[in-house]
C-alpha cells in the first residue's frame, strides 16, 4: 500500500502544509497563552487579511510591497478594535471564557457577511509570491511552498526573539504567567493584552495573504485553517508557541501521509480522531500547562 | 391572579400563542411553529449552558440525529412516524449518555472542541453511508398523521399544537430542574464549582444529568421538525442551526426560563419582518449577541422582568 | 439612574423602544406585502443570496431581472407587466426554503415559481403542488428526474428547466471512443484515473463515467474521493498522477478554484494525459482564474456554444460588468419559457392551463432548444435539443468538437503534451 516513489513528496508536502498551519495557529495560541481567551474570530481575520491585500494589490497594480504590509497592519488596528470593544467589556466578569468566545464567533460571522456584502462571493485570486517550480529530490515543489517553508521558521524566530529577548516581549511573557505578579512590577495588564490581540490579528492577516496567494481567496476560507489551527493547539500545548511549532508540523506530516496512503477523504477524520485522543488523554498536549 | 405561578404563566403564554391562530395566515402560522421548536430547543440547550455554565456544541448533532433516526426509521425500515419520534428520544438519550460519559471529563474549551469534533463527524457519517442517508441529497420524509389526517403545513392546525406542546413541555422541563436539588447543584457548579464540591456536589455527575436530561426532548423535537417540513438533510448539520439556537439563548437570556423562547421568537420574526436587511442578517445577528453579552447579560427577557418587577414594587410601595 | 419611586427608567426606555419597532416593522410589513393590483403577474423567485451559492444567486437574479425588463418593454405577457419577489432561501434548508415558498405564495401570492435550485431532497414540491403554483426549477435533477418519473401525474406543476445528466456518464467516453478510431489521438496507455467529491452530481457523473470507460477496456489506476469541503492542496493525486501516469484523467469535482488550482500545479510537471473537468469551464470565475492554463481541457456539458461574442453575454455584460454563469443563461431562458406557456394558455392566471402549456414546451432560448420530456417534466437532452456538445478551451473560450453535427473545431493535442 505505500508506493515508496510517493514517500518523499508526502514529506516535502507535510512539511509545506504544516509551516501553513504553524502560520495560522500562531496568532491564535498567542491570544490563548497570554488573555486565556479563544478567539473565534480569528478565521475571519485570516480572510480580511487576504482580501485587503486583494485590494491593495489591485489599488497598487500588483504591488506585493505595499499589499504584505497593509495586510498586516489593518487587521493590527482592527485586532485593537477587537479587544477594545468586544473583549475587554467581558473579561473578568462572569462567564467570561464562554461569552468571550460566544463574542469572537459573532464579530467572525459579521465580518464574513461583510466581505460577501461589499466585495462578492465569487473567488478571487492573488498573483503568486514567487512564481515558478523547483525540482527537489526528484519531486517538484511549488516555488510557493518553499517560501512557506522558509517564512514559517522565520516568523516563529522573529516571535520568539521578540518574547524572549526584548522588554516588551518579557512584559508579555509576564502577564501570560501571572498578571498580579506582572501588575506589582508595574506591567499593565490591559495594554499588553490589547497589543497581544493586535499582533495575533496581525499573523492572521499575514497568513490570509499566504494562503489566499497559494489557495484561492474566498468569503469562507478562513473556516478550515480555524479548525486546523486548533487541532494544532491542542496536539502542541495551548499557549505553548514551541509546542505550536512542533504540533502545526506533526499535524502536517499526518495530514500529507493520510492524503497520499489512504486516500484524501480519510485525511480529516483521522486528525479529528487524533484531536479527540488528545483531548482525552493527553489535554495539555506537548508542551502545553496543565 | 397571581403572575408569579408558573401554572399561571404557562396558561397566559399559551393563550397568547393561540390568539394568533386568528390570523388565519398559514405564513403566520408556520413562522410560529418554527419559533416554538428552536425556543423548545434553545431552552433545552440553556439547562446545560446557563443554568450549568457549561457551553457545548452538542445540542445541533442531538436534534439532527432525532430527525436522521425518525426519518431512517420511517423511509428505510417502514416503520410509523409516532413510533420513529418516540424511537428518536430513545436514541439521543442514548447518545447523550454515551457522548456525555467520555466528554464531560474534560472542561472548558477541550469540552467545547469535543463536542465541535462531534458535529463534523457526525456530518462525515451522514455523507458517507448514503443506503442509509441518500447522503447531500437528504431524505424525504412522510409526516406524521392521525387516522389519514397528516401533521403538517398544508393540515397546519395540529401541527401547530404539536409545536406549542413540544414548547410548554420544554419549558416544564426547565422549570422541574431548576425548582428540584438538581436545579441547586447546576447553578452552584455555574458559580462556582469548588465551593459546591465542599457542599457534597459531584461536577461529574451532576452535569451528565443536566447533559442527558437536556438531549432527549431536543432529539423528539429534531423528529418532528424533519416530520413536518417534510426531509432532513445534511445542510441542518452546518452552522446555520447552531448559530439559531445560540443566538436565541444569548439574545433571550442565559440561564433564564423564558429568555431562550423570548429568543427564538424575536429573532425568526425579525428575520421575515425586514426583508430589506436579509443580506445583513449574519450581521445584526452578531451585533445583537455582542451587545446583549456586553450590556444586557441576563438578555432581552431581563427588560420585561425588571419592568414587571418595577411595577410590582411600585403596586406595593 | 433610579428615581425615588425605584424604576430604573433605562429599561422602561429600552421596553417602549422595542414596542415601537416591533409596531413599526409590523406596519411595514403588513403595507409592503399586501397583495398589488391583481393585473400583474407576479413572478416569485427564492434564491440562495447569502449561502454558499451567493453567486450562482446573483447570475439567476440578475438574468431575470433582464429578462423581466424586456418582456415588460415589449409589453408584457398578454398585457400584463410581471413583477419579480426575489428571497432568499441563504443554504437550502429545510425550514428556511419552507418558510420562503410559503410567504411567496401565501402572501405575495405569486403566479409562477422559478429558481436556480430548491431543496436537494426535492421536498418543495409537494408545497407548489398543494397550491397548485406552475413551478420551474433548475436543480438536483437526478432525483427529480426518479421523483417525478417514478409518478408524473402527482406533481402536474412541477418543471425542471435541464435535461437529464444520464449524457454526462455517456458522452465523453464516445468522444474518446471517437478519436481513438478516427486515428486522431493514440493514448500512451489504456489507464484512466477519477477524481471525485462526496456528492451526488460528482459521484452520478464520475462513477459512470467510470463503468463506461471499463466496459470500453480501459483500467482504472486510482480514485480519489474527496470530502465535500474545498479541496486545498493537490500534492498527493499529482504525486499520484505523476507516478502511474494515465492517458486520461477525468475530474468531477466542479469547483471553480479547486479546478484552477490543479491546472496550475498540474502543469509544473505534466503528465501526457488528456484532462476531462466536470462543469468548470463554463464558469466565468475558473476562466478568469486559470486563463491560458486550461488551454486543451475537455468537458462536457448541456449547453449550446455561447461564445463571448454572443448577443445576449454582450448585453449581459455591459448591464452588469461581468460575464454571466450557465445558471445566468438558464433562468434568462426560463422566464421566457413561462412567457411562452402563459401565452398558450391564454390565461396566466390560470394555473392549471398554464401548467399543461408547460407540458408542450418547445421554445429555443441562449443555451438551446427547450423541448418538454413529458414522461418526468424535465427538458430533452441531445439532438437538436439542450446539446451535449464536448468542448475543448482554447484562450478562455470553449470549442465544440462533437458530436460532428455541430462540431466547430477539430480536437487539437493539449500543449502540455509533449
Amino acid at each position: 500500500m505505500i508506493d515508496p516513489n510517493l514517500v518523499t513528496p508526502a514529506i516535502i508536502t507535510g512539511l509545506a502544509l504544516g509551516s501553513m498551519y504553524a502560520l495560522a495557529a500562531l496568532g491564535l495560541t498567542l491570544q490563548w497563552g497570554v488573555l486565556k481567551v479563544l478567539n473565534f474570530s480569528h478565521g475571519a481575520f485570516i480572510t480580511c487579511g487576504g482580501y485587503i491585500a486583494w485590494l491593495v494589490l489591485g489599488a497598487s497594480g500588483g504591488n506585493y510591497l505595499a499589499a504584505l504590509p497593509a495586510a498586516m497592519i489593518i487587521p493590527f488596528f482592527m485586532g485593537f478594535v477587537l479587544y477594545r470593544i468586544v473583549i475587554l467589556p467581558l473579561q473578568g466578569k462572569k462567564e467570561s471564557e464562554t461569552n468571550i468566545f460566544i463574542a469572537t464567533l459573532a464579530t467572525g460571522l459579521i465580518l464574513e457577511n461583510l466581505i460577501i456584502i461589499f466585495i462578492g462571493g465569487r473567488y478571487k485570486g492573488l498573483p503568486t509570491i514567487v512564481p515558478g517550480f523547483t525540482n527537489i529530490l526528484g519531486t517538484i515543489i511549488n516555488n510557493q511552498h518553499i517560501l512557506l517553508m522558509f517564512l514559517g521558521p522565520l516568523c516563529l524566530g522573529i516571535l520568539m526573539f521578540f518574547l524572549v529577548k526584548t522588554r516588551s516581549g518579557m512584559a508579555v511573557r509576564a502577564v501570560a504567567q501571572d498578571n498580579v505578579g506582572a501588575a506589582i512590577v508595574g506591567i499593565e495588564s490591559k495594554k499588553v493584552y490589547a497589543y497581544t490581540v493586535a499582533i495575533g490579528s496581525a499573523l492572521a492577516g499575514f497568513a490570509g495573504v499566504l494562503l489566499g496567494a497559494y489557495y484561492f481567496l474566498s468569503p469562507t476560507m478562513g473556516g478550515a485553517p480555524l479548525v486546523t489551527a486548533l487541532f494544532v493547539m491542542v496536539l502542541g500545548g495551548m499557549g505553548s508557541i514551541k509546542g505550536t511549532i512542533y504540533g502545526a508540523y506533526i499535524i502536517g506530516l499526518v495530514d500529507a501521509f493520510a492524503r497520499f496512503f489512504v486516500g484524501a477523504f480519510w485525511a480529516e477524520p483521522i486528525l479529528f480522531v487524533i484531536f479527540i485522543l488528545v483531548i482525552l488523554f493527553r489535554p495539555q498536549g506537548l508542551y502545553g500547562v496543565k | 391572579m397571581r403572575f408569579n405561578d408558573f401554572k399561571v404563566q404557562l396558561v397566559i403564554i399559551a393563550a397568547a400563542i393561540c390568539a394568533t391562530l386568528f390570523v388565519q395566515d398559514v405564513y403566520i402560522l408556520h413562522l410560529m411553529i418554527l419559533c416554538m421548536i428552536y425556543g423548545a430547543v434553545a431552552s433545552n440547550w440553556n439547562i446545560v449552558v446557563g443554568y450549568t455554565g457549561v457551553f457545548h456544541l452538542a445540542q445541533v448533532p442531538f436534534f439532527v440525529l432525532g430527525g436522521y433516526t425518525s426519518a431512517i426509521l420511517t423511509v428505510k425500515l417502514g416503520f410509523s412516524p409516532w413510533l420513529g419520534l418516540l424511537a428518536a428520544g430513545a436514541a439521543v438519550l442514548i447518545f447523550s449518555l454515551a457522548i456525555g460519559l467520555v466528554a464531560l471529563r474534560v472542561k472548558g474549551v477541550y469540552l467545547l472542541f469535543l463536542t465541535l469534533a462531534i458535529q463534523f463527524i457526525m456530518l462525515s457519517l451522514v455523507l458517507y453511508f448514503t443506503e442509509w442517508t441518500n447522503g447531500d441529497i437528504g431524505l424525504l420524509v412522510p409526516p406524521l398523521a392521525i387516522y389519514g389526517l397528516k401533521i403538517n403545513q398544508f393540515n397546519i392546525v395540529p401541527a401547530y399544537f404539536f409545536a406549542l406542546a413540544l414548547m410548554i413541555s420544554s419549558l416544564v422541563l426547565v422549570k422541574k430542574i431548576t425548582d428540584s436539588n438538581l436545579g441547586l447543584a447546576l447553578v452552584s457548579l455555574r458559580d462556582s464549582e469548588v465551593c459546591a464540591m465542599s457542599r457534597g456536589v459531584s461536577p461529574y455527575r451532576t452535569k451528565l444529568a443536566a447533559f442527558v436530561l437536556s438531549s432527549w426532548l431536543t432529539g423528539i423535537c429534531g423528529a418532528f421538525y424533519a416530520h413536518y417540513l417534510g426531509t432532513v438533510g445534511p445542510w441542518d448539520l452546518g452552522w446555520g442551526l447552531v448559530i439559531t439556537f445560540l443566538a436565541s439563548m444569548v439574545i433571550g437570556g442565559l440561564g433564564t426560563l423564558y429568555g431562550p423562547v423570548l429568543g427564538s421568537f424575536v429573532l425568526v420574526f425579525l428575520n421575515e419582518y425586514f426583508r430589506v436587511a436579509q443580506l445583513y442578517r449574519p450581521t445584526i445577528y452578531g451585533v445583537l449577541m455582542i451587545v446583549t453579552l456586553i450590556f444586557l447579560p441576563k438578555g432581552f427577557i431581563s427588560i420585561v422582568t425588571r419592568v414587571r418587577g418595577a411595577i410590582a414594587s411600585r403596586a406595593i410601595g | 439612574m433610579l428615581n425615588k419611586k425605584g424604576i430604573n427608567y433605562i429599561y422602561v426606555a429600552m421596553l417602549i423602544v422595542i414596542v415601537v419597532v416591533a409596531a413599526l416593522g409590523g406596519y411595514y410589513y403588513y403595507t409592503t406585502t399586501l397583495p398589488a393590483e391583481k393585473h400583474k403577474i407576479k413572478l416569485g423567485a427564492p434564491l440562495g443570496f447569502t449561502g454558499h451559492y451567493a453567486s450562482v444567486a446573483e447570475d439567476s437574479r440578475d438574468a431575470i431581472n433582464l429578462a423581466v425588463e424586456e418582456i415588460n418593454y415589449a409589453g408584457g405577457i398578454l398585457g400584463h407587466e410581471v413583477e419579480v419577489y426575489f428571497d432568499d432561501t441563504e443554504n437550502l434548508e429545510a425550514g428556511k426554503l419552507s418558510s420562503v415558498y410559503t410567504k411567496l405564495i401565501t402572501r405575495d401570492k405569486v403566479d409562477f415559481l422559478l429558481t436556480h435550485f430548491g431543496s436537494p431532497a426535492c421536498a418543495e414540491y409537494d408545497l407548489v403542488e398543494e397550491y397548485g403554483i406552475p413551478y420551474i426549477s433548475g436543480g438536483f435533477i437526478q432525483t427529480a428526474e426518479s421523483l417525478i418519473g417514478a409518478d408524473p401525474s402527482k406533481y402536474p406543476h412541477v418543471f425542471l428547466a435541464l435535461p437529464s445528466y444520464l449524457l454526462y456518464q455517456t458522452e465523453f467516453p464516445a468522444f474518446v471512443q471517437k478519436l481513438i478510431d478516427d486515428g486522431k489521438w493514440e493514448p500512451i496507455n489504456n489507464k484512466f484515473c477519477v477524481i471525485k467529491r462526496q456528492n451526488d452530481y460528482s459521484l452520478y457523473i464520475a462513477d459512470g463515467q467510470k463503468q463506461n470507460f471499463l466496459e470500453m477496456g480501459w483500467e482504472l489506476t486510482f480514485e480519489e474521493l474527496f470530502p465535500e469541503a474545498i479541496v486545498e492542496d493537490w500534492s498527493s493525486v499529482l504525486a499520484k498522477i505523476r507516478s502511474d501516469p494515465p492517458a486520461i484523467i477525468i475530474d468531477t469535482m466542479w469547483t471553480t478554484s479547486t479546478d484552477a488550482l490543479f491546472l496550475e500545479q498540474f502543469l509544473a510537471d505534466p503528465t501526457p494525459s488528456l484532462i476531462y473537468m466536470q462543469a468548470s469551464p463554463t464558469y466565468p470565475d475558473f476562466q478568469e482564474l486559470a486563463g491560458s492554463n486550461a488551454d486543451g481541457v475537455l468537458h462536457v456539458y448541456g449547453i449550446k456554444k455561447v461564445s463571448s461574442t454572443d448577443p445576449y453575454i454582450i448585453k449581459f455584460k455591459e448591464t452588469f460588468g461581468r460575464s454571466p454563469s450557465p445558471y445566468g443563461i438558464v433562468c434568462y431562458d426560463q422566464v421566457y419559457v413561462m412567457k411562452q406557456a402563459m401565452e398558450r394558455a391564454g390565461d396566466p392566471f390560470d394555473y392549471d392551463a398554464v401548467a399543461e402549456a408547460l407540458m408542450e414546451t418547445d421554445y429555443l432560448g441562449v443555451l438551446g432548444r427547450y423541448v418538454r420530456d413529458t414522461s418526468n417534466h424535465l427538458v430533452k437532452g441531445g439532438g437538436g435539443n439542450i446539446p451535449f456538445p464536448t468542448f475543448q478551451m482554447w484562450d478562455t473560450e470553449n470549442y465544440m468538437l462533437y458530436p460532428p453535427e455541430i462540431a466547430e473545431r477539430e480536437f487539437e493535442l493539449p500543449p502540455w503534451f509533449p
